[in-house]
């Protein structure tokens, strides 16, 4: 698994590219704690790399949104592939969080 | 009234009295006038001696020497360190001689010439340096400050201190050497050397500098850099120029404008200098690297030509391994390669001889690896191949292989034998008809048959040597039959040999022990072999190819299916899911149910790793994927806790982020995504059972 930390005007946007599963979670837990921490207020997580995701990845980021709400701000999910598609419909995830089509999208709606 | 002449004489005796006593009195008072004065000169001259010493001991104490000359220069005084200075032990050696006798005799004309000065004006002269001469060939430098003695506005005489300088004006000609030595080193240096002042104006410039950029120091001096190397198809800024560096230093490559107008490539360290604590403004280098740059450039072309050619080698070799694996009715084949290199010297075939079902099946080792080894493994899967052909109307399968082996050895040691190549494999032909394999095994690692549970019932041993070695020697042919259920698996060293990142092989021991299960199918075998190297390769790089091949003979009316089993830890958990969605795509399961599995599967198999040996050992999960006639159907066993996964409670899914929970949602997912779940624990083991129908 591949992840990256970007700053787009002031949202932290993470790319998660692989495959998220109960063995990758500890991996994407660990960065979101040492490299977003308490930073940021608004998060975005640019999916277009992410093949695959088990409840594991979906755990991760209920806890993400939980959080991020709390402290006034949010997580925003972008470029969603089919099989994650699959797996956020599954779990009624998608009605939780907003999905966006594009990171762009995704940024530029925290303006709104 | 008349005087009477006695009172009169009386009179006069006391005169004359009177007068005796003021001489007497008078004769004493000057006498006691010079009695005073005499003592006067004795004190002024006592004081004056006594100052006097007092003034030549503080002479003497000083560091400095002192020295007093008449209006000739002729010495009347000098202090004890000046003598000491010169190795006299007494101021009469010095007294009477001429200041300038004690100079070095270059010096003399020098110093006389000043004290004629002085004494002509009266003038003192400025301080200046001259060497001493003393006794037994002592000399030294000393600093000379010269004044006259006046007496009057008439100079008398002159004195002089005479300070040593000789470690100062060492340490000055040290410094002198060290400066010509770094100023040396600075415009010798193949480095072009920049500084800018703290006003950013350049204030020097080495010879490489002239020379790489083609400015003369006369015209760098004064300019500012980013004017002199700055160009517009530069498009960043030239960050040594411009940015305020405080103590970060700048290291970075890049192209820099040269005064005729041309880029060079060079890299960039720049820093500020500070001297002590005062800044100097910033100190830059430039090393020209264009030769490097070009080296490189060059260098990265032939790599990629090797590259698109060895790319095209692969592709090219890739087109001699069996795209597809034909089908045998009542038989299962399975294989796997993987390349050390890009083109590599394994390889292995199965191929259709013939009209009367028989097929040939092959598995190589070309000795060494590389382009030679492909070439080797081409023209012989080629021979093998043609000769095939060429002889399927061979009666009787052994002598077919015969003729096969024979011919193919032949050709290679008699047409190729110069390149000492040669390879280890094992030739068979299998006859569908009677379930019988002849074969022969020229030299290679013996297969292995097991029979149904899982035991070696068979090592097809060499019975010849590896081909390309000698025409002499013969190939013997051995034959074996398979029972139903049998499987053979053939492999090349590669296998054995693979090393981890401890140095330790695969070794013969562990295959031994990983293939001695019962197999469902070829595949079974070949994924759990190649799953098993690739975890005891771990990070390591791959040394040689890993060729497998499986061959079973299957059972009456089996339904086809695929097992799978590793400890249940987390680092399998991928393992778990990808073979799940080889074992779907290798029976041609539908895209969507291969998903539906690989999610389920992974949700099953992580709750079994989290849970299911929570406090026992760490057992196995082992799954089956089985393709009936109208559903698949994915068994996990394991070894742990029971757990019926069916009476787990549906999470609550509202929308309320706040009220969701956050465990539970895996068996949720598993439930709403299969057709059909069941669950079944007995004498230890469970199973959950997955179904999706198609």
């Amino acid at each position: 698994m591949k992840i990256e930390l970007k700053d787009i005007n002031g949202v932290a946007v993470v790319s998660i590219v692989g495959e998220l599963d109960a063995l990758s979670a500890s991996e994407l837990t660990g960065f979101f704690e040492s490299r977003v921490g308490d930073s940021y207020i608004n998060l975005v997580t640019d999916l277009e790399g992410l093949s695959y995701s088990s409840s594991a990845g979906i755990r991760i980021f209920l806890g993400l949104a939980r959080s991020f709400r709390q402290k006034g701000g949010d997580l925003r999910i972008a470029a969603v592939m089919p099989p994650v598609e699959k797996i956020f419909k599954l779990s009624k995830f998608d009605r939780i969080v907003k999905v966006f089509p594009s990171v762009e999208d995704a940024v530029t709606s925290y303006d709104e | 009234m008349p005087l009477s002449g006695w009172p009169y004489a009386a009179l006069i005796i006391v005169i004359l009295l009177l007068l005796y006593i003021i001489r007497k009195y008078e004769k004493n008072l000057q006498e006691e006038k010079l009695r005073n004065e005499k003592s006067r000169v004795l004190k002024a001259e006592s004081d004056f001696t006594k100052t006097r010493k007092e003034y030549l001991e503080v002479l003497d104490s000083l560091q400095d020497g002192y020295v007093e000359t008449d209006k000739d220069g002729i010495i009347s005084h000098v202090n004890l360190p000046f003598l000491g200075e010169l190795g006299y032990s007494s101021g009469e050696e010095v007294v009477g001689k001429r200041f300038w006798d004690l100079t070095r005799k270059k010096y003399a004309k020098d110093v006389s010439a000043k004290f004629e000065a002085l004494l002509e004006t009266g003038l003192a002269p400025e301080r200046f340096e001259t060497g001493f001469y003393g006794k037994d060939g002592r000399h030294f430098i000393g600093e000379v400050a010269l004044s006259p003695i006046l007496d009057q506005e008439l100079t008398v005489g002159t004195k002089a201190t005479i300070r040593n300088s000789t470690q100062r004006f060492e340490a000055e000609r040290e410094m002198a050497v060290q400066k010509d030595f770094l100023d040396e080193l600075l415009q010798q240096t193949p480095v072009a050397v920049v500084i800018i002042a703290t006003n950013r104006k350049i204030s020097f410039v080495n010879a490489s500098f002239e020379e790489l950029f083609g400015y003369a120091s006369r015209e760098a001096i004064g300019e500012r850099l980013e004017n002199l190397l700055s160009s517009p198809e530069i498009q960043e800024e030239l960050k040594e120029c411009s940015a305020n560096y405080q103590d970060e230093r700048i290291f970075l490559s890049g192209r820099r404008k040269t005064k005729g107008g041309g880029l060079t490539d060079v890299e960039v360290f720049a820093q500020r200098f500070f001297v002590g604590s005062r800044n100097y403004g910033h100190l830059v280098f430039y090393s020209d690297i264009s030769l490097r740059v070009k080296a490189e450039e060059v260098l990265r072309m032939a790599r990629d030509l090797a590259e698109r050619d060895l790319e095209m080698g692969r592709e090219m070799q890739s087109g001699f391994f069996p795209q597809t694996l034909p089908a045998l009715p009542g038989w299962d084949v399975f294989t796997y390669f993987n390349a050390a290199r890009q083109v590599s010297g394994d390889f292995y075939d199965v191929f259709p001889i013939g009209n009367q079902g028989y097929h040939g099946f092959v598995v190589a080792d070309v000795c060494d690896k590389g382009v030679g080894a492909a070439l080797f493994m081409v023209l012989l899967r080629s021979l093998i191949r043609s000769y095939s052909e060429q002889h399927q109307e061979e009666r009787g399968v052994d002598k077919l292989l015969h003729q096969i082996a024979v011919k193919v050895n032949r050709y290679i040691v008699e047409t190729h034998g110069q390149s000492n190549m040669f390879a280890t494999l094992v030739l068979g032909i299998l006859d569908p008809a009677t379930n019988r394999l002849s074969y022969i095994n020229g030299g290679h690692d013996a297969p292995l048959l097991l029979d149904t549970s899982g035991n070696i019932r068979k090592v097809l041993e060499p019975g010849g040597p590896a081909f390309g070695f000698t025409t002499d020697l013969p190939f013997e042919i051995d034959e074996l039959e398979f029972l139903p259920g049998e499987l053979l698996v053939a492999f090349t060293d590669g296998l054995t040999e693979a090393k981890n990142l401890a140095g330790d092989f695969y070794s013969d021991e562990r295959l031994l022990k990983e293939v001695a299960r019962s197999w469902p199918s070829a595949f079974s075998t070949v994924k759990h072999l190649e799953v098993d190297v690739r975890s005891h390769i771990g990070k390591q790089d791959q040394f040689d190819d890993i060729t497998l091949l499986a061959l079973r003979r299957c059972l009456p009316g089996e339904t086809p299916s695929h097992r799978f089993s590793r400890k249940a830890e987390l680092t399998n958990l991928p393992l778990f899911r990808n073979f799940v969605v080889e074992a779907c795509q290798h029976m041609g399961v539908d895209v969507a149910i291969t998903e539906t599995f690989r999610l389920a599967v992974d949700e099953v198999c992580s709750n079994l790793i989290t849970h299911g040996y929570k406090d026992l050992e760490i057992g196995e999960i082992g799954l089956l994927v089985k393709q009936m006639k109208n559903e698949i159907v994915v068994e996990v066993e394991d070894s742990g806790h029971p757990f019926d996964t069916g009476t787990v409670e549906v999470p609550e899914l509202g929308n309320d982020i706040t009220e969701r929970k956050i465990g539970g949602l895996g068996v949720f997912l598993v439930k709403e995504m299969v057709d059909e779940m069941s669950y079944e624990s007995m004498e230890g083991r469970n199973f959950l059972s997955l179904k999706m129908r198609c």
